[in-house]
C-alpha cells in the first residue's frame, strides 16, 4: 500500500493559503462548536455557498470545512463544561462530568483534560484514516452497481438502528430524503418527475437550499422558542492544570474511547453523538465506583476522545465509498459533488490533492486546535456571552445571502424558509434531521446503482444477492438492525428478574 | 419514554403526522406510476424507484400512526405569534430585496429579529445597521458578489 497520496497532500496542505484556510476553519469550528445556537452542520451549510461564490478552489474549501467539522468537536466541550448546555450534539455527554468539575472550581482543569483528550482522539483518528481509507478504497474497487446499492442499504440500516431513539422516525427521514431526490429531470430516461411543469424544479431541489433551510432556519425558530430567559452565565475559568496523576489516570480511557469513536465514526450513518454516548457508557460500566457524573476526569475524557475520533473516522466511508459517516460529512459530500468531484476509491489515485490534502490538513489542524483550545480558550469563553439578539440576526442574514449568492432568486429564499418550517415541525415531532440529508445526498446514487445493476442482470433481482461482498453487506445490515433489538430484550428480561430495578 | 410505551394513550393529534405522511405516500406513489417517458434504457425505468419509496413510506407512516412516540407540544399564544412574526418578517424582507435593496431590507429584518430576541429598541437599531453595513461590505467589496441596492433608488 502506498502513501504517496499523503505526501502529495502535505504539499497541498502546507501551501501558505491552505494553512490560512485550515486555521480559519479550526477557529470558526471551535467557535461554532462552543456557541449553543450553531452546530457544525449549520456552520458548514452557511460557509459552503460563501466559499463557492468566492471561487475558492475545491481543495481549500474542503480543508476549511473539515476544520469546521472537527474543530466543532473541540469547541462543543466549552459550553458543555461551563454552561451545562452542550454546544453541539457530540458534546452532550461531556456535560455529565465536565460541568460538575467546573462547579467544583476545577473549570480550567476540565478544559485542559478535555482539550488534550480531544487532541489524542483526533490524532488517532487521522492516523487511522490515513492507513484505513486506502485499504477500504482497494476493497471498494471490486464494487459494481449491485454492491454499491447494497452498501447504501447497509448505511440506512446502521443509521436507523443507531441514530435517534425512534427507528421508525429515522427511517421515515431517510425515505423522505430519498424521495426528494426524485424531483426533477431523470437523466436516464429524460422524464420530468414531480416538477409540476415548473422550470425552477426541473433541476431538482438544490442541496444548499435544503440544508440551510433544514438546519439554520429551523434552528433560528427553535432558538426563538427555547430562548433562555435570563442570560446563562459561564462558570469562571481560573488558572490550573491537571496533575500528572490525573492525566495518567485518563490514558487508558482516552485510548479505548479513541478506538471506539473511530470505529463508530467509520460505520456509515453514525457520527460523533453516537460515539460519545457509546464510549461514555462503556467507561462507566468499566470504571465507575460511584464517581461518574460527579466530576470524574475519566468521564470527561471519554466522550471528548470519542467524538473527535468519530469526526475523523466519519471521513473514511465518505472519501472511499461516497457514503457519509455522519450528517455533517453528508453535507461535505454534497460540497464535493457541488465541485463535481465524485468520492470513491479512485479519489486517492486520481485526485490525491483533494483526498491527501484534506487528510494532511487534519494533522496540521489538530495541532492548531490544541493551541487554540488550551492557551487561547479564554477567547472562546468570552464569545459564549454574546447575546442571542446579536447572534441570531447574523445567522439569518448569512442564510439569506448563502442562498441568494448561489441562485440569485428570491424564490429560492422562500423555498428555504418553507423547508425551515418543515424542519422545525419535524424536530418538534422528535425527528432527527440528519437522516433526511443523508437520504438526499445518497438518493441519486442509490437509484442509479439499483437501475444499473438491474440493467446488467436484465431485470433479475437476484443480482443484488450474488457476490460475496453483497452477501456480507446484507448480513451486516441484518445484524445491525437486530443487535439493538436483541440487547433491548435481554435488558428487559434482566429488569424483570430484578424487580427492584437495580439491574441496568 | 412517555407515550412510546403506552400506544393506546396517544391522542389523535399525535397520530396526525402519520396520517399526513400516509396521504403523502399515496399521492406520491400514484403520481409516480403516471410519470411519462418515451424510452428508458434500463428495465426499472423512472417510475419504479418512486413507487418503491412510496410503498416503504406508507408502511412506515402506518407504523408511526400506531406508535407516534414522543413529541413536543406545539407553540401557541404569544410564542406562536413570535414565531409567525419572525417568518413574516423574513419573507417580507426577502420580497423587498430587489425593490428596497439589500441594505434596507437587511436592516429591517435584523432590527425586527433583535426585538423578537428581547433587544431594546436602541440595541435593535444598532444590530440592524451593523449587520447591513457589515455584510454589504463583506460581500460587495471583499468577496465581489453583487447585491441589489434597490430598484426604487435606481439601482
Amino acid at each position: 500500500m502506498s502513501l504517496d497520496y499523503l505526501w502529495t497532500g502535505f504539499g497541498v496542505a502546507l501551501q501558505w493559503h491552505n494553512l490560512m484556510y485550515g486555521l480559519a476553519g479550526c477557529f470558526l469550528g471551535t467557535l461554532v462548536g462552543a456557541l449553543p445556537a450553531v452546530g457544525p452542520i449549520n456552520g458548514i451549510a452557511l460557509l459552503l455557498p460563501l466559499l463557492y461564490s468566492m471561487g475558492v478552489p475545491a481543495d481549500s474549501t474542503m480543508i476549511l470545512l473539515a476544520g469546521v467539522y472537527y474543530g466543532a468537536e473541540y469547541g462543543g466541550r466549552i459550553s458543555s463544561i461551563l454552561l451545562n448546555v452542550p454546544g453541539d450534539a457530540g458534546a452532550v455527554m461531556t456535560a455529565l462530568d465536565g460541568n460538575p468539575m467546573a462547579r467544583q472550581g476545577r473549570a480550567a482543569e476540565a478544559l485542559a483534560i478535555s482539550g488534550i483528550s480531544s487532541f489524542v482522539g483526533g490524532m488517532i483518528a487521522v492516523v487511522g484514516l490515513t492507513f484505513f481509507a486506502p485499504l477500504l478504497g482497494q476493497l471498494a474497487i471490486g464494487f459494481g452497481p449491485a454492491e454499491y446499492f447494497v452498501l447504501m442499504v447497509f448505511a440506512f440500516a446502521t443509521l436507523s438502528s443507531m441514530v435517534g431513539h425512534h427507528p421508525v422516525k429515522t427511517m421515515i427521514g431517510c425515505v423522505i430524503g430519498l424521495a426528494l431526490t426524485t424531483i426533477g429531470l431523470d437523466p436516464t430516461s429524460g422524464a420530468y418527475r414531480f416538477t409540476f411543469d415548473e422550470p425552477e424544479l426541473s433541476s431538482g431541489i438544490e442541496f444548499i437550499i435544503l440544508v440551510i433551510g433544514l438546519f439554520s432556519i429551523s434552528e433560528v425558530l427553535f432558538m426563538l422558542e427555547h430562548q433562555y430567559h435570563g442570560r446563562l452565565k459561564p462558570i469562571a475559568v481560573g488558572r490550573g492544570f491537571p496533575s500528572l496523576a490525573t492525566l495518567r489516570s485518563c490514558v487508558g480511557t482516552v485510548l479505548r474511547c479513541s478506538g471506539i469513536g473511530f470505529v463508530v465514526g467509520v460505520l456509515p450513518g453514525t457520527g460523533a453523538s453516537v460515539a460519545s454516548a457509546v464510549s461514555y457508557t462503556t467507561e462507566k460500566r468499566l470504571l465507575d465506583r460511584g464517581t461518574f457524573g460527579k466530576g470524574d476526569p475519566r468521564g470527561l475524557a471519554a466522550p471528548e476522545a470519542a467524538n473527535n475520533a468519530a469526526a475523523g473516522g466519519a471521513f473514511v466511508p465518505m472519501l472511499t465509498l461516497g457514503v457519509p459517516g455522519s450528517g455533517t460529512t453528508a453535507v461535505m459530500l454534497g460540497a464535493l459533488m457541488l465541485y463535481n468531484i465524485m468520492p470513491g476509491p479512485q479519489l486517492f489515485t486520481e485526485r490525491p490533492d483533494i483526498a491527501g490534502g484534506l487528510i494532511a490538513s487534519m494533522y496540521i489542524g489538530n495541532i492548531l486546535l490544541l493551541l487554540l483550545n488550551l492557551p487561547m480558550v479564554h477567547v472562546f469563553v468570552r464569545l459564549l456571552t454574546v447575546p442571542n439578539w446579536v447572534l441570531i440576526p447574523g445567522i439569518l442574514v448569512l442564510s439569506f445571502l448563502g442562498v441568494y449568492s448561489m441562485y440569485a432568486s428570491v424564490l429560492s429564499i422562500y423555498m428555504m424558509l418553507g423547508i425551515g418550517v418543515l424542519g422545525y415541525a419535524a424536530r418538534k415531532l422528535d425527528f432527527d434531521l440528519a437522516p433526511i440529508v443523508l437520504g438526499f445526498v445518497l438518493g441519486r446514487v442509490a437509484e442509479t446503482n439499483l437501475r444499473n445493476a438491474l440493467a446488467i442482470s436484465g431485470g433479475e433481482v437476484s443480482i443484488l444477492f450474488e457476490s460475496t461482498i453483497s452477501l456480507v453487506l446484507w448480513g451486516m445490515a441484518v445484524l445491525v438492525v437486530l443487535a439493538p433489538w436483541y440487547l433491548h430484550r435481554r435488558r428487559r428480561a434482566a429488569m424483570a428478574a430484578a424487580p427492584d430495578g437495580t439491574a441496568a | 419514554m412517555h407515550t412510546a410505551d403506552s400506544p393506546g394513550q396517544a391522542g389523535l393529534t399525535a397520530r396526525l403526522p402519520g396520517v399526513v405522511l400516509f396521504g403523502f405516500a399515496v399521492v406520491y406513489g400514484i403520481a409516480g406510476t403516471q410519470i411519462e417517458y418515451a424510452f428508458s434504457s434500463d428495465p426499472l425505468g423512472p417510475r419504479s424507484f418512486p413507487v418503491i419509496l412510496s410503498l416503504l413510506l406508507a408502511v412506515l407512516a402506518v407504523w408511526y400512526a400506531l406508535r407516534p412516540g414522543n413529541a413536543e407540544p406545539w407553540p401557541r399564544g404569544r410564542l406562536l405569534a413570535r414565531l409567525v412574526g419572525l417568518l413574516v418578517l423574513s419573507a417580507l424582507s426577502a420580497t423587498l430585496y430587489v425593490p428596497l435593496g439589500f441594505p434596507l431590507a437587511t436592516l429591517m429584518m435584523c432590527a425586527g429579529t433583535a426585538i423578537l430576541f428581547d433587544a431594546t429598541p436602541r440595541q435593535a437599531i444598532a444590530c440592524g445597521v451593523g449587520n447591513a453595513a457589515l455584510w454589504y461590505g463583506v460581500f460587495v467589496h471583499l468577496l465581489g458578489v453583487p447585491l441589489p441596492v434597490g430598484t426604487l433608488f435606481g439601482g
